[in-house]
Formats: C-alpha cells, structure tokens, sequence
C-alpha cells in the first residue's frame, strides 16, 4: 500500500516536472524554418528588431545573430497555405472558409505572456471588422487544451489546434506570429510583437477597404 | 587597405574577430562590457549593429566558457586541392 503511494507521488512529481518544463517550450528560430522542427525546449534567446526569438542551443543563437534575415522569410505576396484544422470542440476549419475575406492568423500559445495579452485586442478587432469581411483566427501551437479553452473561453473568433505541418508551412519560428491574409488568399504582411500593433492595425483597415 | 580588408572579408568570422585582453587591436565597450577584437574591421561590423553583435559576442564567449565550440563557417578553398 505504502509503495503504491509513494509511486503515485513521484509520478504526481513528475507530471509537476514536466508541465513546468513545458512552460519552456518554443520552435527554435533556426531549427524551426530550416528543419519544421517542432518545439523544443528552450536554451538562449535573442532579441533582434524588437522581436524576441527562442533557441534549442546557444549555438543556434550565434547561428540566426549572424545573419538573422537569412532565417526571417516573410512570404509576403505569396500564397498562404490552406490548411483544415480542428477547433477546440473537435470541428473542422479551413482556411477555404474564408475565402473572399481577410483573415488575420494568430499563431499563439499559453506559454507566450504577449500572446495571451493579445487575446483580447484580437476578439475586439474581430468584433469591430466582422460585418466588413474580416475575421480573426486563432493558430494555438499549445497542445494543453485545458490551459487553451480556459484562456478562450471568452473569444468568438475560431481558436484551431496548430499541427507541425502548419507552422512550418507558415514558417513560424517566434510568438506571437501575425499573418494577415488579402481577399486574394495571399500572404499580406507578418506581424510580431506589441511594436507592430499600430502598423498592423492600418493594415488590416486597408485591406478590408480593398475592393471585394 | 584594400589588402587589409580583403584579409578581413576571407579570414575574419566573429570566432576569429574574439580575442582575449592581450591581442585586441580594437575594443567597444557597450552595456557596461567590453569587447575586444582582433581587427579593427570587426570593432566597424559591431559598431553597425550594437544591439544585434553585442548578444552575438556575449553567446560565443558563453560557448567558450562551457568549452564548446563553433566551427566556422566552410569557405571556398582558395587553393585547389
């Protein structure tokens, strides 16, 4: 009886391990567009043009310092890739959805402070441009549903679970990633970071008064 | 000149532009700390972008520290083998 406890306990420990390792997690700024690896933990970070990245290894770092623009693909122009994910309730979306519209991506997770500030800046920026033809969808790339719905449960904008493929095929290698997508299905611009904010915003109210 | 920053441009990696207090030819001194170059050209390069090569240097001397290792960057071989 007693063994079984003190099992119960170091797994009950472990679990605390791993969670509190997981609030660690991110795609690495060079391994992630070069290789579409996934997350991993993090061991340095950089900021470069306001923007903060995340490594695997220090030498990863000194990799994307000496030349981050080689690791920084915008896609402007290009078209954004489709996609069909599920949503938190297990219903299918698609980028296809969208079509005609434009559509902001937030690729985001609980474990990014910025990203979960936004949350509520991006449900009023849905609200306010719905009628017009612009909608908000949420790219979590946080695997921890629970963490997610409970950070969501006041948005009405679709949150959809991210897979490897997608961030990769969106080159996503820091958070918060903003795309903003055209009528047209292609990549207008990319966002990250408060700093971008203003930019963003006049960007969208552009967008939206383009021509259907 | 030209010759010196031909040198610069075949030889001078961010690796080999570290040096230690005795052999700097160059030196910056930024955040409080400061960096010491093995040519005056790599002083130039940081100079460009402060905020980008300070937190470059900062990772190879933590690199050094732990004893790691970056291998520098292949180059053409200028002589054929």
């Amino acid at each position: 009886m007693a063994t079984n406890r003190i099992i119960a306990l170091v797994l009950l420990i472990l679990a605390a391990v791993a969670l509190l390792a997981a609030d660690d997690l991110a795609v690495c700024a060079v391994c992630g567009p070069r290789e579409g690896a996934g997350f991993e933990p993090v061991k340095a970070r950089a900021t470069y043009r306001g923007k903060e990245y995340a490594f695997c290894s220090v030498k990863c770092k000194v990799e994307f310092l000496k030349n981050p623009d080689a690791f920084l693909v915008t896609g402007e122009g290009e078209p954004a890739p489709a996609f069909t994910l599920k949503t938190l309730d297990g219903r299918a979306v698609s980028l296809a959805d969208f079509r005609g519209q434009v559509v902001l991506l937030d690729f985001w997770g609980t474990f990014c402070p910025p990203c979960v500030k936004a949350l509520p800046e991006l449900e009023a920026l849905h609200t306010k441009y719905a009628s017009r033809g612009f909608a908000v969808v949420g790219v979590t790339v946080d695997d921890r549903l629970p963490l997610v719905k409970k950070a969501t449960a006041n948005l009405t904008y679709p949150i959809v679970q991210a897979t490897p493929e997608v961030w990769s095929a969106y080159k996503v290698n820091a958070l918060p990633s903003l795309v903003l997508v055209g009528r047209d299905g292609r990549i207008v611009k990319r966002y990250g970071g408060e700093a971008d904010q203003a930019a963003m915003i006049a960007q969208i109210e552009k967008e939206i008064a383009a021509a259907r | 000149m030209t010759s010196a920053l031909l040198l610069f441009l075949l030889v001078a990696t961010p690796e080999e532009c570290l040096v230690g207090k005795g052999d700097a030819a160059a030196t910056v001194t930024h955040g409080g700390k400061t960096y010491r170059f093995r040519y005056a050209e790599c002083r130039d390069e940081f100079l460009t972008d402060p905020e980008r090569f300070s937190q470059l240097y900062d990772a190879l001397i933590e690199l050094q520290q732990s004893g790691e290792t970056v291998a520098p960057p292949s180059r053409p071989s200028l002589v054929p083998s």
